[in-house]
């Protein structure tokens, strides 16, 4: 049997705003929210779920845009890095990655600081292997990680001082 | 890249699985979390012609306590897993394994049965239902069947399903292990292991009475060593005993190389490890007995 694409309507919810398209079977997320939405954000580095660079929230949790299908966020809710930048909730770990110099070329950060807003998420401060452990599936070729975790620390002591 | 063409189909329910199934032939492939399949495509390993899409079938994602033990559905996603209460009482080794599997991106959409399907022979969720002697629920268009973990992985990638059969659930039986260790050595948290082991153990008081282990990332498949649970069940379960028995880990077995390391290595690493499982593993049951 000869291998078609065929045209499938998804109605979704991008960054808080509903839209209604058809896109086709072999789009992944990813090349749909970069190119058909406009969302350049996230970044497609690997393409096979390693590097992460490509990771978008659905449904509020982290996913890899480039291991789903546009066709599958029928339903879902997504949020990418714009979407949660303007919502505030990035602020304070943007502020940290700037501080303690976390984004250098800046292709892994997006994704970088939607995994790490996840780390800031727990209630009991982790340690900073810990945080490397959490930070393993996004790749970063800059900062040997130290930035990153310093970034993510700096966060928890924000945390601590105002308790 | 970008993965060639195909059909995507959404289907609603598991009667329309097997209609697509049979519609597209053996070239379609089922779509479950993907964190496997996508990145083949993506990498032109394969090309199905279709995409069956099971993600909307409800019936697939629940967790159920039942008479005979805990089932999992085939579209329960690995997040689920790692948080859910009823997994932890039920099946503390599947609950310690979680963590281990993939990255949190990757473990919100991972699933269960995809898992097994895929039987990737590093992979944690195969070995850990091979551990506790899970049952696999299979169905096609004419009827359903159950398959034990030992009967289901054939090798690479390769397992007891057939054309038209997906899996349904995963029973894993009530059963009197009292303790568990879960243990695996990657070069990155997350990865597929090295060299990964999974026991399940009860004890009486101290005495050692019933054991099961197993191997991954040696073979091609998970493995069980019945060699090594039966010295372990005719001598001293103490530090002594243990040290001399792991030296001999996997001395018999076949054991293949990846793209990392050769064969040799990793016989070196099992016995590394089967070293370290006993010895927390004896750690645990001394703690247990004061």
């Amino acid at each position: 049997m000869a291998q078609f694409e065929n045209q499938i309507e998804v109605e979704t919810l991008i960054n808080g705003e509903v839209v209604h398209r058809q896109v086709s079977s072999r789009m992944h997320l990813g090349d749909f929210l970069r190119i058909e939405m406009g969302l350049s954000g996230l970044h497609l580095g690997c393409e096979h779920g390693v590097c992460g660079a490509c990771t978008v929230l659905v449904d509020g949790l982290l996913v890899r845009s480039c291991l789903m299908l546009a066709a599958q966020i029928h339903g879902c809710k997504v949020q990418t890095i714009e979407g949660v930048v303007e919502s505030g909730a990035a602020k304070q770990m943007v502020d940290a990655f700037q501080k303690k110099n976390a984004a250098q070329c800046g292709f892994c950060s997006p994704a970088m600081i939607l995994t790490t807003l996840e780390i800031a998420k727990k209630s009991i401060r982790p340690t900073r292997e810990q945080i490397r452990e959490a930070i393993s599936g996004n790749y970063c070729r800059c900062t040997g990680y130290q930035a990153i975790v310093d970034a993510v620390e700096d966060v928890f002591d924000q945390k601590e001082n105002k308790q | 890249m970008k993965s060639p063409n195909f059909t995507y189909c959404r289907a609603k329910s598991i009667p329309e699985v097997f209609e697509l199934m049979d519609y597209y032939g053996e070239d379609a492939r089922i779509l479950a979390g993907g964190q496997s399949l996508m990145p083949t495509l993506n990498m032109r390993l394969s090309s199905p012609t279709a995409l069956i899409d099971i993600n909307h079938i409800s019936e697939l994602k629940n967790i159920q306590e039942q008479s005979l033990g805990l089932s999992i559905g085939a579209l329960v996603r690995h997040y689920q897993i790692e948080t859910s209460e009823v997994v932890a009482k039920h099946i503390p080794l599947l609950h310690e394994a979680m963590p281990h599997v993939a990255h949190s991106a990757i473990r919100s959409r991972g699933t269960f049965g995809g898992s097994l399907a895929f039987a990737d022979p590093a992979a944690e969720i195969p070995a850990i239902t091979l551990a506790l002697e899970g049952v696999i629920h299979v169905c096609s268009k004419t009827g359903e069947r159950q398959i034990a973990a030992q009967d289901f992985f054939h090798g690479l990638y390769s397992t007891a399903l057939e054309h038209g059969e997906i899996i349904r659930s995963v029973l894993f039986p009530k059963n009197t292990y009292s303790h568990f260790v879960f243990k695996e050595l990657t070069r990155r948290q997350g990865d597929y292991a090295t060299v990964g082991i999974a026991i399940a153990a009860e004890f009486q008081g101290t005495q050692l009475i019933k054991i099961r282990i197993i191997y991954f990332g040696v073979s091609d498949r998970p493995i069980v060593d019945n060699h090594l649970a039966l010295e372990l069940m005719n001598g001293r379960f103490d530090q002594e005993n243990i040290l001399k028995i792991a030296k001999f880990a996997g001395q018999e077995m076949d054991i293949s190389s990846d793209i990392y390391h050769d064969a040799e290595i990793k016989r070196h690493l099992l016995k590394v490890m089967v070293k370290r499982a006993l010895l927390d593993l004896l750690g645990k049951a001394c703690n247990g007995a004061i």
